[in-house]
């Protein structure tokens, strides 16, 4: 019977140890700090976050802090990076997944207004209400450097 | 009625003209009536609303007035929302009215030049994420006042976007979130110009004042505390100045970022507590200049992240956990004539170099002598104490703080400086302080 007990507790653990992927946190809106500008994250439509190699999570107030962020460390220690969709609170779309409007009635918090949204169908949605144009993740990193260098 | 009064004494007017037999040529009466009816017809009225007068809701009497009208407003409680004024009025409260959003809209919206709103109560706007509900919204206007008013319970208060020469002045508002991302901001600048904010009070949003994309304007004589984020939170500003305000109590202070040539002077930050919170956090500020303000009982009272040319001048730094936080991309600053008086720590930073100037401050730490007697410490003062710069490194060893051991580090420290940036030094620090 203790064998059983301990297989199953090691079992636990190994399940724990897997079930650890490294991935986005959720972020504590308006107590975590944007690792890039300082500011308390507050805005929960615009979130984004990056996974080092060494599965620290850093967190920014906004897809441009996120992209600046990425330009200025070395591109190894990058392993992913998450953006919040647009639509659904909360979640995380991985940016070179998601799809990028850049519209000025969407105010994002760093004032060049990026948001993240999943698909082509529910950015178009957005983009006919409210305007603007669509960048991929790339994109949106050369059009951030040239605002913000 | 004024207008008929307008329209009589023009009449008259006129009449004495033709009897003195001045005009005889009818081509130029023409002309004169020409010049002179615009003005004289357009003579403005006032609309009065309540629920004894002509008008009973606003919003007739708005579409019923003209350019240059005033809409006087009887007390009460008004539940109209979304009220689109796109004429130049004055429109004031009698007794202060209330104006209530239900907790489901915005209240008014501003498009027009020239327009006055004093003496109101606006409440209960709904939330609203991406239309960003506010209690006033200008949008695209010149020449604005927005004055005497009170705000409860909003989700932004004063909003102003692509505007200029436009007065907030005298305005008390109140928000009760208590979570940042269900509060808006109390008093909200976007892209706007020659902008007068001044004699306001706020508190409970989450930025107190905000101003991002502003030039040319000043923030004056306002009072910002206890807000969720910042009480004053400033970016892509330039050439604004902000003095004589008092913000104390914010949850993270107040924040100025990515600006040029700000003027800081004669401002109160005070009692910003907290793991996050300074005074004042300047990051990538170049130009600019800090100037008799009072910093007391704040964590950090100004942290420097990558500003350029800042003058410091004049301040007291009193009882804070850190007075100056200078990171190392900061160069080419200079903090003189300022009192740093009984903080924990005077500098931190995370550079063995430094490239900032102190000096002619006034340290309480300072335990050096000054035997010619002229009022200067004949041995210079090393605001960076070793354990400051290893608790930069490392903040846990934090709570060795008071030790002994601390104690003894510094002590050797001073005595043989070998970590502490060694051109970090105040050459001439004042033995009394500054009054």
């Amino acid at each position: 019977m203790k064998i059983f007990i301990s297989i199953a507790m090691a079992l636990l653990i190994m399940f724990n140890i897997v079930a650890c992927q490294s991935g986005p946190e959720p972020i504590a809106y308006g107590e975590d700090n944007c690792a890039n500008c300082m500011m308390t994250i507050s805005d929960p439509k615009y979130g984004a976050e990056l996974v080092s190699d060494k599965e620290k999570v850093f967190k920014f107030d906004s897809i441009e802090c996120l992209a600046d962020y990425s330009t200025k460390v070395d591109v190894k220690t990058i392993k992913s990076m998450w953006v919040t969709d647009f639509e659904s609170k909360g979640n995380f779309l991985n940016a070179h997944d998601a799809q990028f409007l850049r519209s000025d009635n969407l105010k994002s918090p760093m004032g060049l207004n990026l948001s993240a949204h999943k698909n082509h169908e529910k950015i178009n949605s957005v983009k006919t209400e409210f305007g603007g144009d669509v960048l991929s993740w790339n994109e949106l990193v050369n059009y951030v450097k040239s605002k913000w260098n | 009625m004024s207008n008929r009064n307008g329209i009589k004494y023009y009449l008259k007017w006129l009449f004495c003209f033709l009897s003195t037999g001045l005009i005889k040529n009818s081509a130029s009466l023409f002309l004169i009536i020409g010049f002179l009816l615009p003005g004289r017809v357009n003579f403005s009225k006032s609309l009065l609303v309540g629920s004894n007068q002509y008008f009973k809701t606003i919003k007739s009497a708005l579409s019923a007035a003209n350019n240059g009208d005033t809409i006087l407003v009887y007390t009460g409680v008004y539940n109209e929302h979304s009220l689109l004024v796109n004429k130049a009025v004055k429109i004031i409260g009698i007794e202060r009215p209330i104006l209530t959003g239900e907790n489901k809209y915005e209240i008014m919206k501003i498009k027009s030049n020239n327009v006055l709103v004093r003496g109101f109560l606006f409440k209960d706007t709904g939330l609203n994420f991406i239309y960003d509900n506010a209690a006033i919204k200008l949008d695209s206007v010149k020449y604005c006042t927005i004055e005497e008013n009170k705000f409860t319970n909003n989700f932004f208060g004063i909003y102003l976007s692509r505007s200029s020469n436009c007065v907030v002045i005298n305005n008390e508002l109140e928000a009760f979130h208590t979570k940042e991302t269900y509060s808006g901001n109390g008093i909200h600048l976007w892209q706007c110009r020659e902008m007068i904010i001044k004699n306001n009070k706020i508190k409970g949003h989450r930025d107190g004042i905000y101003f991002e994309f502003v030039k040319k304007s000043e923030i004056e004589s306002n009072i910002s505390y206890s807000n969720l984020r910042y009480g004053l939170h400033f970016m892509f500003s330039d050439s604004c100045r902000y003095f004589h305000n008092y913000f104390t109590k914010n949850g993270a202070g107040v924040a100025v970022m990515f600006t040029k040539n700000v003027d800081m002077s004669n401002n109160i930050f005070e009692y910003n507590w907290g793991g996050a919170a300074y005074g004042l956090l300047l990051k990538d500020i170049s130009d600019s200049k800090i100037v008799r303000n009072q910093f007391i009982k704040n964590t950090c009272a100004i942290y420097f992240e990558g500003c350029n040319r800042v003058t410091t001048l004049e301040n007291n730094f009193l009882e804070n956990g850190s007075a100056i936080r200078l990171m190392a991309n900061s160069m080419d600053n200079l903090f003189t004539r300022n009192n740093f008086i009984g903080n924990s720590f005077d500098v931190n930073t995370n550079s063995t170099r430094s490239y900032n100037t102190f000096e002619s401050n006034y340290w309480s730490e300072y335990k050096g002598y000054d035997l010619n007697k002229d009022g200067i410490g004949d041995i210079p003062f090393r605001p960076v104490k070793l354990f400051s710069f290893i608790i930069e490194q490392n903040r846990p060893a934090l709570i060795l703080m008071r030790s002994l051991f601390v104690d003894i580090l510094n002590v050797a420290e001073n005595i043989f400086p070998s970590l502490t940036p060694k051109t970090l030094i105040d050459s001439k620090p004042k033995m009394t302080k500054y009054l």
